[in-house]
């Protein structure tokens, strides 16, 4: 086992320890991982819009594509290998303000606003949330910790969901 | 610091594209050919088969869903046939192009598959916003897509160069465009070399036109509706992570361009939706996976 690489639109699910998940260059997409302590599941989704009503027959092919689509179906593949959305640790980032100023590239923005949306509406809550600003981000979910890393900007950040709990 | 004033760069620079290949017979003969409706195809077929290697490729090019034949076609000669002139040399461009940027470019920081991936991106994209916005020359849109950063191939040793210079003004965060900091640190940025390229090749003037004033089509002495796609489906692909290396996000945008053309958020977020599949076909043809 080892790296799976979650590319533009995909989605990765994970019940090895070994793995590590990582997506690449997330500008104004949305990359979520969700993490099972006790289960060991994960896995992880690189989402470039916000809507799948935007095109159905897309959606269908590649339902990582969009936030709604992409969110619905990673947490139905992983409740099938065992993972509880009330115990499920999620992490997100990305939604960059790519090219401030004009309205036509709210994309980013408009991700984020469904992605919360979408928690809300499911009663969950993430871990951590690493949006907005204007640099591309890589992240990477550890299988064997559950540990988020999110490098931008030539900087890596490692959070640790044990730690946001107990603060 | 390299020290060297941006001049004597622009020098080597001017040499390197003067020096550079010239183009594969086969799109040269079919840039010769791109008014004449006499075209021979089958003499055209044979200009692509001395090229080793290129066929097999050219058929998966024009089987693709960019080339939109309506059934698969098994030989060059059927294919040509089947094209017309104008989407023949868009053909043979993407072919000579794509395999040209199957490279690294450490200056600007972009791997092979990364500088294959914008470039079909930026085409596809530029081809499907000329649809939706009735541009009707929609194969020179794909081609100038396809063509808008060549620049960066002759440019690359330069960027490598002068990159701690480059990333110290990139970090002031004045706002300042990546290609107006290239021509400063440099003494030319990507758009005027990948132009400058295209006319050594003779290439149709409307399509260096384009490549010179992608980042900054406002400042075009002539309004060109392509130029503006190519902008726009430029900047989609920096906002989707498509192919963003040194330079980050650091564009303008040009608004007059962009209120004239008239695309809405739903424009682009569509094409986006539309273009990946299309990119990674294409990605498949050139970057062999291992």
């Amino acid at each position: 086992m080892g790296q799976i690489i979650v590319d533009i639109a995909e989605i990765q699910v994970s019940q090895n320890a070994s793995d590590t998940l990582v997506t690449y260059s997330l500008g104004s997409c949305i990359g979520v991982a969700f993490y099972d302590p006790f289960a060991s599941v994960g896995g992880m989704i690189h989402c470039m819009l916000p809507r799948a009503k935007l095109d159905m027959q897309k959606a269908k092919e590649h339902p990582g594509m969009f936030v709604d689509t992409g969110m619905f179906t990673a947490l139905t593949k992983l409740t099938r290998l065992g993972l509880k959305k009330s115990r499920c640790i999620v992490y997100a980032a990305g939604c960059a303000r790519v090219l401030h100023g004009p309205t036509l590239f709210r994309i980013g923005e408009r991700n984020q606003a469904l992605f919360q949306a979408f928690l809300k509406k499911n009663n969950m809550r993430t871990a951590v949330e690493d949006f907005g600003g204007e640099a591309s981000r890589t992240v990477w979910l550890d299988m064997s910790t559950g540990c988020f890393t999110v490098r931008s900007k030539g900087e890596k950040t490692v959070y640790d969901w044990q730690a946001s709990f107990l603060s | 610091m390299t020290g060297k004033p941006a001049s004597s760069h622009k020098q080597s620079i001017e040499k390197a594209i003067r020096e550079f290949p010239g183009l594969p017979p086969m799109s040269s003969f079919a840039l010769q050919h791109l008014n004449d409706p006499e075209v021979n195809y089958k003499e055209l077929a044979e200009t692509v088969r001395y090229d080793p290697g290129v066929t097999a490729d050219v058929l998966k090019l024009a089987n693709s869903a960019s080339f939109g034949l309506p059934r698969e076609v098994k030989s060059l000669q059927h294919a040509f046939a089947m094209m017309g002139m104008r989407r023949i040399f868009k053909l043979l461009m993407a072919n000579t192009a794509l395999r040209w940027m199957n490279v690294d470019l450490p200056g600007y920081e972009l791997d092979p598959q990364s500088f294959v991936r914008h470039s079909a991106w930026v085409a596809i994209a530029a081809e499907h916003l000329a649809e939706r916005i009735g541009e009707p020359d929609t194969d020179t849109c794909f081609t100038c897509g396809l063509l808008h950063d060549l620049g960066k191939l002759p440019m690359d040793p330069f960027v490598h160069e002068c990159k701690n210079e480059l990333q110290t003004e990139l970090n002031t965060e004045n706002g300042e465009s990546f290609d107006d900091v290239e021509e400063k640190v440099i003494g030319m940025n990507h758009s005027q070399a990948g132009a400058m390229l295209l006319e050594n090749w003779q290439l149709p003037e409307r399509i260096a036109t384009v490549v010179r004033w992608h980042h900054d089509p406002d400042q075009a002495p002539k309004p060109d509706p392509i130029t503006g796609l190519v902008h726009m489906a430029d900047l989609l692909a920096y906002a989707e992570g498509i192919g963003a290396g040194l330079e980050g996000t650091h564009y303008r945008f040009a608004e007059k361009t962009m209120e004239a053309i008239g695309l809405t958020q739903g424009h682009l977020e569509y094409a986006a939706s539309q273009t990946l599949d299309r990119m990674n076909e294409l990605t498949r043809i050139f970057v062999k996976q291992p």
